[in-house]
């Protein structure tokens, strides 16, 4: 891994840790909300055709509604009063005083069969109220008077001869029919707008003829409130009959063809229609559905105009007079994903800036949180420089606050303990040098005490040499002059003085051990135990030993002095023995921690009382005087065994059977 | 009878030891005996004509010690050419290393055991005398 070496101050970490988490969060948001508001706003632009559309068609059914019922109405009204063949300027205040009350309507009227006519207008440009009757309500002159506001004939606006109501369609049909019924649609003489008529032949008691009533409707008005609708910003809604000519549509486009040669005037069918989405969708209804007859309940299209998706809503209209019509709405999708990128940008802004404050108030709040500890730290690096000046303070996070009295209490602290260590350190080295200074003197001692014990162990064995020496001297020169007394006095004399001699030469020794620099070797133990017994040999052979020493270590030790030990062990089987044969067998063991070495004999044994007695200096078992030894042997052996970490003891011991020694040297002794 | 060993030794009793046991041999009497090195530099080189073949030297001794014997020897060709055989009763390692350092052709320590004492006069002198060849 690579290594980090950037080092970044803490308070921008926090911050940055705290502005990623911020903006994670916001896209967070920023992506659902996005996410449902597509799905939300799709579902809602859905229903809100569907109720846009609903409206329409409530609007559709009242107004289409409306000149039945008025025709109904006014159906009694002539049946009650016999209007049918006499006055018919009551039936004209009736119908126009209906035409003023009801917008929607452009025309009211009654033909009679006389072929008269009695009628109350709108003209579908202008604001004007009109008349028309035909001359004593029979067939004949057709006179069109316009009226003031308190219904008095003004002005003679069009006279026409040989008017016939009984050649009228709208006579014909609903004569034919004998009941109510819709008209064709129809284009009004002045070529501005198209109409439909809801007619209604009226009969008698006796069941005849009387007339027929009828009220005309300008389809603009359609276009007026499909225009009103307003579905979107982009969208269209037409209407147009089974057979594929518009009756309506929400685009200004008047649904009418006027012929260059002619003059003559035709429906527009919507397939020709200038506008995109009324030819395009009418197109798309024709593929799909073959027939405008096939549309027989809701339907719903997705399809590209010009690249641009959009969505189309069908429905079927019908009513029992036979008005039998498609309505078809379409929305481009960009109108309602307009919406949504309106919605999301709103949000984008809202999160940028919550976004951007958030992490301006986390730089300056981790600065805030961050300062305390920027003072410790500090603190801390001042402290560590040696500077002991402590900065006061409280702060107001408990944490850090806690830290700073902690660690003010350990500057003290520290403070302290340097203080101590320092006065410490000086009487230690003081102590030091005395105790250099002692150890000098020490070793001088030592190193004096050495020569003086040497000189003192020379110099008492040139005298006792000479007593032996010349009391042998004695015995060999003047032993016909002396008697058996004497002899013995000389003898003594010699034997007391060799054992001082031996006993001076052991103290010698005793006192080397540990004196010298200590030099831990390897060495063979076979080969050491060879070296005592060719030292020993005449002994070995005089007394008749047999020494076994199998599988013998190679391990570190101080070589002669090993060999001292067990030279003084073996030489002290030899000479306790009381055997014809001196079995001498030695044997090792690895301990864990130690060399543990067996010295087993086939002796005279040594009493339970004296085990640990014979390793003192000047110390025998046995009260033999004829055994020669200065009784210092076990304790230089001692000397050496603890000169290497270890130890030696009577292992076991059983009268005239035997005694096994064990000694032990510790294990991985170095040069020390 | 020539003086065939010189005994630089101050130890009356040990003059005593090395003599019986010369006489045990067969030079008997043919031995001189001064009690330091100095008396011994001052014996050989007013003596050149006795024919000094072997000196028996202690270490210890007052006036000149057996070491300063040794480094006086080393300065003078006559003398080098005189074994030295040192009879001491020191066993001190150092001891022995300094004296064949300084030119000491062998190193006795004196036996405690007078017979063993007399066996080594016995054998310096059966080595030194008869069995080495020296100038």
């Amino acid at each position: 891994m690579k290594k980090i070496q950037v080092k970044l101050p803490l308070f921008i970490v926090i911050s940055v840790v705290f502005t990623v988490y911020l903006v994670l969060i916001s896209g967070l948001v920023g992506y659902l909300s996005y996410s449902t508001s597509k799905d939300s706003v799709n579902t809602i632009s859905e229903e809100f055709i569907d109720t846009t559309i609903k409206g329409i068609k409530d609007n559709l059914n009242s107004f289409l509604e409306l000149p039945h019922k008025i025709n109904n109405l006014n159906s009694s009204y002539v049946l009650q009063n016999n209007l049918e063949l006499k006055e018919p300027q009551i039936l004209e205040k009736q119908f126009i005083s209906q035409i003023r009350s009801f917008d929607s309507l452009s025309s009211i009227y009654l033909g009679n069969t006389e072929g008269g006519l009695a009628l109350g207008g709108r003209e579908s440009d202008k604001d004007l109220i009109y008349t028309i009757s035909t001359d004593n309500f029979k067939a004949g002159a057709f006179k069109k008077y316009s009226l003031d506001m308190n219904n008095k004939k003004k002005d003679l606006l069009l006279s026409l001869p040989n008017f016939d109501a009984r050649t009228r369609p709208w006579y014909t049909m609903a004569m034919e029919s004998k009941k109510k019924i819709w008209s064709d649609i129809y284009i009004l003489f002045s070529g501005q707008d198209m109409a439909i008529a809801a007619a209604e032949p009226v009969y008698n008691k006796e069941n005849l003829l009387v007339g027929v009533l009828s009220i005309d409707l300008f389809l603009s008005n359609i276009h007026t409130f499909l225009k009103d609708a307003d579905i979107s910003k982009n969208g269209e809604i037409f209407i147009i009959d089974k057979s594929g000519l518009l009756v309506a549509s929400s685009t200004d486009e008047v649904p009418i063809i006027i012929s260059d040669s002619d003059n003559t005037k035709k429906r527009l069918p919507a397939i020709e229609s200038n506008e995109l989405y009324i030819k395009a969708v009418t197109e798309k209804i024709i593929s799909s559905f073959d027939s405008f007859d096939n549309i027989n309940r809701k339907e719903y299209l997705t399809f590209s105009i010009d690249k641009e998706k959009v969505h189309t809503h069908i429905y079927p209209i019908k009513d029992n007079y036979g008005i039998d019509w498609i309505i078809a709405a379409t929305i481009p999708e960009k109108d309602f994903m307009e919406e949504i990128w309106k919605n999301n940008r709103m949000l984008i802004i809202i999160l940028l800036i919550a976004s951007i404050v958030s992490a301006a108030f986390s730089l300056v709040a981790s600065a805030w949180v961050v300062k305390p500890v920027r003072m410790l730290n500090s603190s801390a690096v001042d402290l560590a420089k040696g500077k002991w000046k402590i900065k006061q303070g409280t702060y107001f996070i408990k944490e850090i606050d806690s830290l700073n009295s902690a660690f003010n209490s350990m500057a003290l602290q520290l403070s302290n303990a340097l203080k101590k260590l320092k006065i410490e350190v000086g009487e230690r080295k003081t102590a030091e040098n005395a105790m250099e200074e002692s150890l000098k003197d020490i070793l001088e001692i030592n190193k004096k005490l050495e020569t003086y014990s040497y000189t003192i162990s020379h110099d008492l064995k040139e005298p006792i040499r000479s007593i032996r020496t010349f009391s042998q001297f004695i015995s060999e020169d003047y032993t016909e002059k002396l008697d058996k007394e004497g002899k013995d006095y000389l003898n003594r004399i010699i034997k007391a003085s060799t054992k001082m001699a031996l006993m001076i030469d052991d103290l010698l020794l005793l006192s080397k051990i540990g004196k010298q620099d200590v030099d831990f070797q390897k060495a063979s133990f076979s080969e050491i135990i060879e070296e005592v017994t060719d030292t020993l040999a005449q002994s070995i052979k005089e007394n008749n030993v047999n020494i076994t020493a199998l599988n013998m270590p190679e391990i570190s030790c101080q070589p002669v002095w090993i060999k001292t030990v067990f030279q003084n062990l073996i030489s002290n089987s030899i000479k306790f023995s009381d055997k014809e044969e001196t079995i001498i067998d030695i044997s090792y063991k690895k301990l864990s921690e130690y060399h543990e070495f067996t010295i087993k004999d086939n002796g005279q044994g040594i009493e339970k009382d004296q085990h640990e007695k014979i390793f003192g200096l000047f110390r025998k078992a046995h009260q033999n005087r004829n055994i020669e030894g200065s009784g210092a042997g076990l304790a230089i052996v001692t000397s050496i065994v603890e000169q290497h970490n270890g130890r030696v003891w009577v292992d076991w011991s059983e009268k005239d059977i035997g005694t096994a020694i064990k000694f032990t040297l510790k294990n991985k002794l170095i040069k020390g | 009878m020539m003086e065939q060993i010189l005994i630089i030794e101050d130890n009356d009793d040990d003059i005593l030891m090395i003599k019986r046991g010369f006489k045990k041999g067969r030079i008997g009497n043919a031995v001189h005996c001064v009690s330091n090195g100095k008396e011994g530099l001052e014996y050989l080189s007013n003596n050149p004509d006795k024919g000094i073949h072997l000196i028996l030297l202690d270490l210890n001794m007052e006036v000149m010690n057996g070491f300063e014997f040794l480094m006086e020897r080393l300065k003078n060709d006559n003398l080098k050419s005189i074994p030295v055989v040192v009879l001491t009763s020191s066993n001190r390692h150092e001891d022995i290393e300094k004296a064949y350092i300084l030119g000491a052709n062998s190193y006795v320590e004196k036996p405690l055991d007078p017979d063993k004492f007399i066996k080594a006069i016995l054998s310096i002198e059966d080595f030194w005398i008869y069995l080495a060849k020296t100038p």
